[in-house]
């Protein structure tokens, strides 16, 4: 007589530590599909970055001007913030695909150059950070920047403060965009999986 | 180029060409994402000891017949030795 198939518990609850693993794997393919091959080409990696900048200048002149008119309602430059704001989410997505999502993945899920990459582009990062801090506080030292900013309402304030956030939040995505080389083709690999490697 | 700043050498193309691997296959079995391989071919990445001996123990090689400081000479030419030019031929 043939064994009875085991019967499967009512509840079969997943281990939280297989729904990490599960979720890691998930988004490691998510930042690595094959769709966004095109992305990842140097020229446009580079040519991202242009657009992200001016999009985000863009979107701080938008805030600016808005916020010297006292935020009048109805008034075009809010439609136009909005959509520029829209503009700089999808942007930022593309950009992390395009560097296979480094900042975005858990370091347990990148090897050993991609952590070293990752490294690269918070140092770099830094430096670039630390010039700029630099030259705005020399800068400060020779300039009236106290009349200037007396003036500064709070709304302003926002529209500079949302541009800084994000290009603070970018800015090693946007280093290690711009120095890393053009992927090695896969000219001479048969045809690749279905699913893309960790 | 990431890494310590010295060209490191290594014969991972010849070797996966003559074993028929593709750069997925010898990155799964190290562990490293598909396009490190790539990086490591064209020399554009020094490994860290640890990937350098897991590779070589995956080709069942010593680290030094992998990796090298100095360019490999080719195939080719060690197992056909030519004559320096200027240097008389064998007589046979």
């Amino acid at each position: 007589m043939p064994a009875a198939p085991e019967s499967k518990p009512l509840w079969d609850p997943i281990s939280r530590v297989e729904q990490r693993h599960r979720s890691a794997r998930d988004q490691t393919r998510y930042y690595n599909h094959p769709r966004w091959d095109w992305a990842r080409r140097r020229l446009v990696r580079r040519g991202l970055i242009a657009t992200y900048l001016v999009t985000l200048g863009a979107l701080t002149a938008v805030g600016w001007a808005d916020a010297l008119r006292r935020h009048v309602p109805g008034y075009l430059t809010g439609n136009l913030w909005l959509a520029l704001f829209v503009a700089i989410l999808v942007e930022q997505a593309v950009l992390e695909k395009a560097t296979r999502g480094l900042f975005r993945l858990r370091a347990g899920v990148l090897d050993e150059r991609q952590r070293a990459v990752r490294d690269l582009g918070y140092r770099y990062g830094f430096r670039i950070l630390a010039a700029t801090a630099t030259a705005i506080t020399i800068a400060a030292v020779w300039l009236p920047v106290d009349r200037l900013l007396r003036g500064t309402s709070r709304l302003e304030w926002m529209a500079i403060a949302v541009a800084v956030v994000y290009l603070l939040w970018m800015l090693p995505t946007m280093v290690v965009a711009w120095t890393e080389p053009d992927e090695p083709a896969l000219d001479d690999e048969g045809p690749a999986p279905a699913t893309p490697a960790a | 180029m990431v890494g310590n700043g010295e060209q490191v050498y290594n014969r991972l193309p010849v070797l996966r060409a003559e074993r028929g691997l593709s750069r997925h296959d010898v990155a799964a079995a190290v562990g490293v994402h598909y396009q490190t391989i790539g990086y490591l071919e064209r020399g554009e990445y020094s490994p860290s000891l640890q990937l350098a001996l897991k590779l070589a123990a995956y080709f069942a090689l010593p680290v030094e017949a992998i990796f090298s400081l100095t360019p490999f000479t080719p195939l080719s030419q060690q197992l056909y030795p030519q004559p320096q030019p200027g240097t008389p031929t064998p007589k046979r």
